[in-house]
């Protein structure tokens, strides 16, 4: 579902680079990734853990804790670079225009303050709303999110929800503000799978229904395959390849989307062997000169040690950093 | 596989933990029942698989198998034997054939000790391979798990989530066991260390005629792994089968909505495939629904036979189990799905 091809993209990151700066060493955890995200689109981050995922949604948010810094690059969201903005700027987006579910819900909802004050707190500081327009509002995006009983719900605390209710707990609170994006790192992975289906189900249709786009963090290409429209996989803080989630998982050109995808064990074909990537992501504090999955690659030659490797946009809608692509 | 002698048995085994409610109220009546009546046995050299989500019991039958918590009621038999009231003698030769791998490879390992001392240490409290030949057996069975014999006198920080795995299989091995459980061995794994590690469960379990048993959530994994896959829904088995015939015939509503649910990095399989989102969320085992447990969220409802009566865990095809209503009907081994009431 490629949306409005002629408009330009809601988000537009550009060659962004977000380094930690230690005592001894520069951890390079964002490298020079570029991508975009359509108005109303879901697209997926994949990649295994140390891929930069979660760096790149804090620094979204400029958010990235210190020493970590964002040293270069452009975040354009409607066309005005984030990066310019001041912090004032900042606060009065974040939760607004783009607003974020995080990991673990129970960790980002406040123990101590009722699920209705919670939601409640982003109308009334953001909306300026009063007290009971804010409750009144926070009980329709209970519904809207399918929590039975949503008006009982709101004197709820979070520890009195569970798992799969506290993470709709947060995408309420992360709706409340109708974002024109939402940023959600990994919201599914402490959830049982019939919950997370429950949870992709409700981004979808809220997507649907609400039109916002959806910047979708994950480990796990079934539920990029379940839920986006487009994905990215991330690899040592860069885009490795980019484009439509049929083609890319259909027929991915990148060696290392080829390996992600034959390391997982196939639904109906236990008979074939998992083929498991070889030896380890690189060290961000010490990146190859070259390709950073060389060393790993099975179509590895000299040129792809030796040069740096840039990302190609094969016109398809489709992109790839890779010498020797699959066809 | 049904015709193997089975190595270890479960038999009508329960688990109840009682709950204290409030500070001077003490043990009522209340208990979370984990593990409700339950039987299965695992044959010599077979890998079953035991799935489920949150709080279906799984891991208390896996830990009653290991001895490691004493069941309510009920018993476990290991080589035909009950392992309920074993003397100290004979629990520490019972422990020498049963071994665990676990969850978290990060917890799991003591960060003080180098991995050749880890690796040794189920031999010396259990008095097996003294000196140099302890040391070859580290060196032997790190080469066995992949890794590098001169790794022994590496510290776990050392080493990624997948190889601290390794250890872990390393250990469980280091004292030839029968038998291994491994609990949710690939949960906490990147793809990549995920596939290294089922590979090795599935070439050590041909190479020594191993007996595990894999509890996990992820039904693509045990569908990789297991001969026979073990269903369960809040404490009671749903549904047991050999691994082809619970994936090819899935009969029981919950087991089919959890195979749905199963996200595959392939988008055709995606679209094609039945798509069922149950409603609701898992019942509390405090206080689990009357008559059949998954009658709250089950898309097959049948009606009041369902919430009022219990179902049974009936052989519906040879080897194929379920706990279902809507199989109530077929008396002996046929395969109709009728919807008849019981009465």
């Amino acid at each position: 579902m490629s949306t409005a091809v002629d408009l330009p993209p809601l988000v537009e990151v550009q060659d962004l680079h977000t380094h930690f700066l230690l005592k001894k060493k520069v951890v390079r955890a964002i490298n020079g990734l570029s991508f975009s995200v359509g108005r109303g689109e879901i697209l997926g981050i994949a990649g295994e853990s140390g891929a930069g995922k979660s760096v790149l949604c804090l620094s979204m948010l400029r958010l990235v804790p210190q020493p970590g810094r964002i040293v270069g690059g452009r975040i354009l969201f409607e066309g005005k670079d984030l990066l310019g903005k001041s912090e004032h700027e900042m606060r009065g987006l974040r939760g607004q225009a783009i607003s974020m579910v995080f990991e673990d819900p129970l960790n980002s909802l406040d123990p101590a303050f009722t699920v209705g004050d919670q939601i409640g707190e982003s109308l009334m500081l953001h909306k300026a709303m009063t007290r009971s327009a804010a409750r009144q509002k926070a009980g329709e995006l209970l519904r809207l999110v399918g929590i039975p009983d949503p008006e009982r719900r709101l004197d709820n605390y979070a520890h009195e929800l569970s798992g799969g209710m506290q993470q709709r707990v947060m995408i309420a609170v992360a709706l409340s503000c109708d974002p024109a994006l939402l940023i959600a790192d990994n919201p599914t992975t402490a959830l049982d799978v019939t919950i997370q289906m429950q949870i992709l189900d409700l981004v979808k249709q809220l997507r649907d229904r609400l039109g916002m786009a959806v910047l979708w963090i994950t480990h796990d290409l079934g539920v990029v395959a379940k839920l986006c429209d487009r994905v990215v996989i991330m690899y040592a803080g860069k885009v490795m390849e980019a484009g439509d989630v049929y083609d890319v998982l259909k027929r991915p050109r990148h060696p290392y989307t080829r390996r992600l995808i034959d390391a997982l064990p196939k639904l109906g074909h236990p008979e074939q062997r998992l083929i498991p990537i070889q030896g380890r992501p690189p060290n961000p504090a010490d990146l190859p000169e070259g390709c950073p999955f060389a060393p790993r690659c099975y179509k590895v030659t000299a040129e792809c040690r030796s040069q740096a490797v840039e990302l190609v946009d094969t016109g398809d809608g489709r992109a790839v950093r890779c010498l020797h692509p699959e066809e | 596989m049904g015709e193997r002698q089975p190595l270890v048995e479960v038999k009508n085994l329960v688990k109840h933990f009682p709950v204290r409610r409030g500070l001077f109220r003490g043990k009522g009546a209340l208990a979370v029942r984990a593990v409700d009546d339950i039987s299965f046995d695992i044959g010599q050299g077979e890998t079953v698989g035991l799935v489920g989500e949150s709080g279906c019991g799984k891991t208390t039958t896996g830990r009653m198998v290991m001895r490691l918590i004493t069941p309510t009621s009920g018993e476990v038999c290991f080589e035909g034997r009950s392992i309920n009231a074993l003397s100290a003698e004979e629990e520490k030769l019972y422990r020498r054939k049963v071994q665990m791998v676990f969850q978290d490879p990060y917890s799991s390992l003591n960060p003080r000790m180098t991995v050749g001392s880890i690796i040794a240490y189920p031999m010396r409290i259990q008095g097996e391979y003294a000196g140099a030949a302890r040391d070859a057996r580290v060196r032997e069975l790190l080469e066995l798990v992949g890794l590098s014999r001169y790794q022994a006198s590496w510290y776990p920080h050392e080493f990624s989530g997948g190889e601290r795995q390794r250890i872990g299989i390393a250990t469980a091995l280091a004292l030839n066991p029968r038998f291994i459980f491994c609990d949710e061995p690939v949960a906490s794994l990147d793809v990549s260390a995920q596939a290294q590690i089922l590979n090795l469960l599935k070439d050590i379990r041909s190479e020594f005629n191993l007996t595990i048993l894999i509890v996990t959530h992820n039904l693509s994994v045990v569908e990789y792994v297991s001969d026979r896959v073990v269903v369960m829904y809040l404490g009671k088995i749903v549904e047991m089968a050999s691994t082809s015939d619970l994936y090819r015939h899935t009969l029981h509503p919950y087991s089919r909505a959890l195979m749905s649910a199963i996200p595959t990095p392939d988008p055709e399989a995606e679209q094609q495939r039945e798509q069922i989102v149950l409603r609701g969320e898992i019942p509390s085992p405090l206080d689990p629904p009357s008559g059949c447990r998954f009658h709250t969220r089950c898309p097959a409802y049948l009606g009041d036979v369902c919430r009022e009566i219990e179902p049974e865990l009936r052989e519906i095809q040879p080897g194929h189990f379920t706990a279902c209503h809507l199989y109530a009907s077929t008396p002996t081994l046929a395969t109709t799905a009728s919807g008849a009431r019981l009465n």
